[in-house]
Formats: structure tokens, sequence, C-alpha cells
């Protein structure tokens, strides 16, 4: 386990070093394009172009580090606050608060990630911190009504491995890199598009090098927004693998998993709330839903997609036969029938063999490889069978205690009347009385 | 440098490095050691939060079901003495012991149905339940961060360092046999 976190740590430092290097070009470019266009003197020498390189570098760092500094002190609120997350109550859903506890006990993390909750009905959830001791994870209550125990243990586990394996972090650093890329090479066009009116009377160019150099750099503007993006995905789908192999390494239990994501996948609604800049940090990509659903996976699609398609995952967890890495990755090479492993050699080599251990408390499971093609077959026939499908007494239950968590995160008072009837009473009624409207007796609610 | 300076010096060098290894070694093993320390700290935890839950169970049970007195007698018995106990061995057993007294419990639990929807009775199950499984989850940790301290321990060379400075060897926290074979899941 510690040596895949150092592998993580190390690949992350290889790629946000090349993406740095990508920054201070584009920083360079930058500051030769707005030298070109602010200077009136047409001869520009080597000097000149140099000294406004390195001003452009310089820019290019102040930006880096502002984005760096808000993000290291308030960058995991912000991404919560950006999904509107609200913090999950103390002792509103124990169910969700022992899961996250005893999955952060599996993987040795110092102390549980803060608990977040979204107001959705659409099943899903994303982890994000810096570090493990200041972290967070944030379901939605779609996610608590529709999966029971060992499903929602799965998808906390995947959720706790992104965070031991510091994906997090990586993608919060990243996200940074990503940002300011993006922030100077779109001023640095915008310049150009401003200043080659202006410049017209400079037509008579001061030669031909200038020319090569400033289409080099207008060239590197527009692509390195797009380059530094490849970079990015380049690893985040192989990182989704390796927090699903870690999720049923803490869990010993594949099938936990394998329904909890089938459910998410087959849910009927549409996350349309979902943040664009963060979508991809979800257990299953929210916005990916109607690409994932069509099936029409492009090689664009490919290139640009954060996550692996879902049946894949589901059916690579459902073909496992043990709980240990090397079981996930025997069932990685049946599923894409190649002899290529997806998990490292290092992280296979000298794992001991785990069992799938089945919970105790087991409630009734469909078998995963068979739910593939009902859900496939569900989706063909429409909402009605989806809808009969899950609507059983736990569900409902399930619904209720999800939904109580949103009513007291708002602050509203909980109350019983004599009868059995439940209230949720807002702020506003504090030190007033209300009527029942079953047995019309009156309720006092309180000041405390 | 004439050849005699350097028979003068390279045993001083010698030691140097021999005590610059010897650093490095001490503070890798301190470093698994504590790993193991904080493990068990998890384990201890949840094991005296078990402890904590068994009577207001007890308490619980007891309004519905009266004559279940054998077995509730036998997990107040078997917290006591898994109470009483130090050492990692024992303790791993009287513990197995107790989780099996709890099992039973809730076996006799399914006959009263009146019990079974009580919201105390409920929320207690989920805590012990839960419980249960933080335990078992903080034994596989320990027992990765017991063979990792007694892998460098015993290995060649860091074993020298480790039997200079007398670090201890721990034991697995061993789960029940029966726990161990889990039934094998078919597709």
């Amino acid at each position: 386990m510690w040596q895949q976190i150092a592998l993580n740590k190390r690949n992350s430092c290889i790629l946000l070093t090349i993406m740095l290097l990508v920054l201070l070009s584009v920083g360079a470019s930058f500051g030769i394009l707005t030298s070109y266009f602010l200077c009136i003197d047409d001869n520009v020498s080597i000097v000149q172009i140099i000294h406004s390189a390195q001003n452009g570098i310089l820019i290019a760092l102040i930006v880096w580090i502002i984005l760096f500094l808000v993000a290291v002190t308030n960058g995991k609120n912000a991404i919560l606050a950006l999904n509107q997350a609200y913090k999950l109550p103390k002792e509103s859903h124990r169910i969700l608060e022992n899961v996250v506890e005893e999955m952060s006990i599996a993987a040795g993390m110092p102390k549980p990630p803060e608990i977040y909750v979204i107001d959705t009905p659409m099943p899903n959830a994303f982890a994000t911190g810096l570090t493990p001791k200041n972290s967070a994870i944030a379901v939605t209550t779609g996610l608590l009504t529709e999966l029971n125990r060992d499903e929602l243990q799965g998808v906390i586990a995947h959720e706790i491995a992104h965070i031991v394996n510091r994906d997090t972090m990586y993608m919060i650093y990243a996200g940074i890199m990503i940002g300011s890329i993006v922030l100077l090479s779109d001023y640095g066009i915008r310049y150009f598009r401003h200043g080659s009116f202006k410049s017209t009377r400079r037509s008579s160019m001061s030669g031909k090098s200038d020319i090569i150099l400033l289409v080099i750099c207008i060239v590197l503007m527009i692509l390195a927004p797009v380059l530094a993006q490849i970079l990015y995905f380049s690893i985040s789908q192989k990182r989704e693998y390796l927090a699903d192999a870690c999720a049923v390494q803490y869990t010993r239990y594949p099938q936990g998993l394998a329904t909890a994501l089938m459910k998410i996948y087959n849910s009927l609604y549409v996350f349309r709330d979902a943040d664009k800049i963060t979508s991809a940090m979800y257990i299953v990509h929210p916005l990916d839903y109607e690409i994932q659903h069509k099936n029409t996976y492009s090689m664009f699609g490919n290139l640009f997609s954060t996550h692996p398609p879902t049946e894949k995952r589901i059916e690579i967890l459902s073909k496992m036969a043990g709980a240990d890495f090397n079981a996930y990755n025997e069932a990685f090479k049946k599923v894409s029938h190649s002899r290529k492993n997806i998990l490292k050699r290092e992280f296979l080599h000298g794992v001991q063999p785990l069992e799938i251990v089945t919970p105790k408390h087991k409630e009734t499971i469909i078998n995963p490889t068979n739910a593939v093609f009902a859900a496939g077959m569900m989706l063909t026939t429409g909402k009605q069978i989806q809808k009969e499908k899950i609507i059983d007494e736990d569900f409902k239950i399930r619904k209720r205690q999800a939904e109580n968590i949103i009513w007291k995160a708002n602050d509203y008072i909980f109350k019983e009347c004599s009868c059995g009837t439940k209230f949720k009473i807002p702020q506003e009624y504090k030190g007033q009385q209300i009527k029942c409207p079953h047995c019309n007796s009156i309720i006092n609610v309180e000041n405390s | 440098m004439t050849k005699e300076q350097i028979i003068l010096y390279s045993p001083l060098i010698l030691l140097i490095l021999i005590f610059f290894w010897t650093v490095i070694v001490y503070n890798g093993l301190v470093v698994l050691k504590n790993q193991v320390k904080n493990a068990w700290a998890q384990i201890d935890v949840q094991l005296k939060r078990r402890h904590d839950l068994i009577p207001n169970l007890v308490e619980t049970v007891k309004g519905y079901a009266s004559h279940e007195a054998q077995t509730l007698e036998n997990v107040i018995k078997a917290r006591q003495t898994a109470i009483n106990i130090d050492n990692v061995k024992d303790k791993a057993v009287a513990e197995n012991a107790l989780s099996g007294a709890l099992k039973s419990l809730f076996a006799v639990a399914e006959n009263y149905p009146e019990l079974k929807a009580n919201e105390n009775f409920l929320q207690l199950q989920e805590e012990l339940t839960s419980t249960e499984n933080k335990i078992g989850y903080a034994r596989q940790f320990y027992n990765d961060a017991v063979l990792n301290y007694n892998n460098k321990k015993e290995m060649f060379p860091s074993n020298i360092v480790a039997t200079i400075f007398n670090f201890e060897h721990r034991d697995f926290f061993e789960a029940d046999v029966s726990e161990k074979t889990a039934p094998q899941v078919k597709f």
C-alpha cells in the first residue's frame, strides 16, 4: 500500500513538472506577444525578446502562485461550495458516518474525512482534499436512497482510495496548472487579436525570423490548454481502475461496488446541476451520462474521457475471483481480452491473495453480470420497469433518512405529535404553537 | 594524501558510514514500530467502544426477551473476561468469544418481532455491526503493519540494529477460524 502511494506521488510530480514547463513556455510567449504589440519600435533586438520572455514567465509564475495559495487555503471548500454540498449534521445519518469511519480505518487514514451531502436525486459521490488529514467526501441524497449498506460501502471505499492514493491532491494541483495556462493563453490570444489591428501600420515587419517567432508563440498559446488537458487525462482513467481495485481490497467484496456502479449508471436522473469543472471528480462522470448511454465512443471521446466506460468497470468487478490486486488485474485482462496489465507491476509483485468476504448481513443482491444485460433491457423498455424494481420498503426508509439530512442541515426542528405524525418545522416558528392536521392537537415549538 | 594518511583515516570514515547507516535503519524501525502501535490503538478504541455498547444492548433486549437469560448471561460474561485481558494473543481469543456470544444474541432477537422493530435496538444493532466491521478492518491494517515491521526486524542486515536496540517481536491479531473461511462466491 505504501509503495503504491509513493509511486503515485512520483508520477504526479513528473506530470505536474511537465505541466509547469508548458505553463512557463506559455508565459514566455505571452511576454513576447504583448511586447510586440506594445512597443512602437520596429527593430526588436534579441535582448529585448529575451527580456520580454522573462517578464512573461514572471507573470505566469505570479498567476500560478496566486491560484496555488487560493487552492491550498480554500480549495476544498471552494469545490464543495461549487457543488452546493451541505456538511452532514452530526448523528443525522449513522449508517453513512459508520461506513466512512470503517473505510478510513481499512485504508489506515489518520482520521476519517469530513462528510458532505448534495441534495439531488441522481446517485453519485466524489472526494476532495490535499492531504488525507484534511479531506472530504461528498455524496448525493440519491446515492443514500438507492444504495444499500454494502453498495454504499463500495462507493465510499472507492472515494477513500482516491484520497489515500493522492488522486485528489493531483486533481487540485493539476487544476491550478490548467487554470493558469488557460487564463494566460486566453489573454495572449485576445491581445493578439486586438493588437493586430493596431499594428497594421507595421505591416512591413522587421524580418522573417520575427514572423516565425510570432507564429510559434501563437500556436503554442492555442495548443497549450489542449496539451495540458491531454496530460491530465492521460492518467485519470488508470487512477479510476486503481481506485476500484483498492476499494475491493478494503471491503473484500467486489459485488458491492459492482451493483452500486450499476445502480448509478442506470439511474434515471441526470445530474444537470453538476459543475462542469469538478465533474471529473465524481465516481461516475455525471455529465457523461448521455454519451455513455448511447454507447457512442468515438476516438475523440475516449481521449478526453476522465473515466473508463462504466460497463467495463462493472464487468471487471463481477469477474473477480479474489479481493486482491492480482485478482483485479486478471479480471481486467479477461474483460478486455488483452495481456496488458492495468495495474503497475510494482503493485502486483508479492501481493498476498485475499479472499472475497460476503457480508454477514447479506441482502438480496442481483448477479451483476446478468444485471448488466437486464440494465440494457431496461434502458430500451423505458422507465416503468426500473421504477418498479427500486421502490421497496427499504427504499422508502432510506429516502426518508436521506431527506432528513437536508432538513437538519437547513436547521429545521424535528417534532413528533402524540398521534405519531412527524413534523419538520422551520426556525421562524420557534416559540410558537402549531396544530397537528391529523389529530388537531396543539404542539409547542420550544425555543431551544 | 600519503599512503599512511589513508591507512590512518579509513577506519574513521568506515566508522562514520556505519554510524549513519545505523541511524537510518534505526529510524526506519521506529517508524514501523509506531505504525504498529497506532494500528493497535485503533483496534483498542473499537474494542472499548464495543464493551461500552454491550450493557445498553443487554438492557434493551432484557425488556423484550427476559427468558433468554442464558444468552444474555453469556454475553455479559464474555465481555467481563475480554475487558480484563491485556496481552494481544489472549485478547484475540477473548474478543472472538465475545463476537460469538453477540452473534447468538442477535440470532435470538430474530424471534422477537417487537424487539426487532424497536428503534433503540435497531440503532444499537447498526452501531455494533459497524463496530464489529471496524474491528475487522483495523485488524487487517494492524496485521499488515505487523508483517512489515517483523519482516524488517528479522531480515539481514537490519536485524543487527534491531537486536542491538532490542526491538520486540509483535504478534498478529488472529481472526477466528470460522471467520476466515468465508463462503466462496460463484458467478
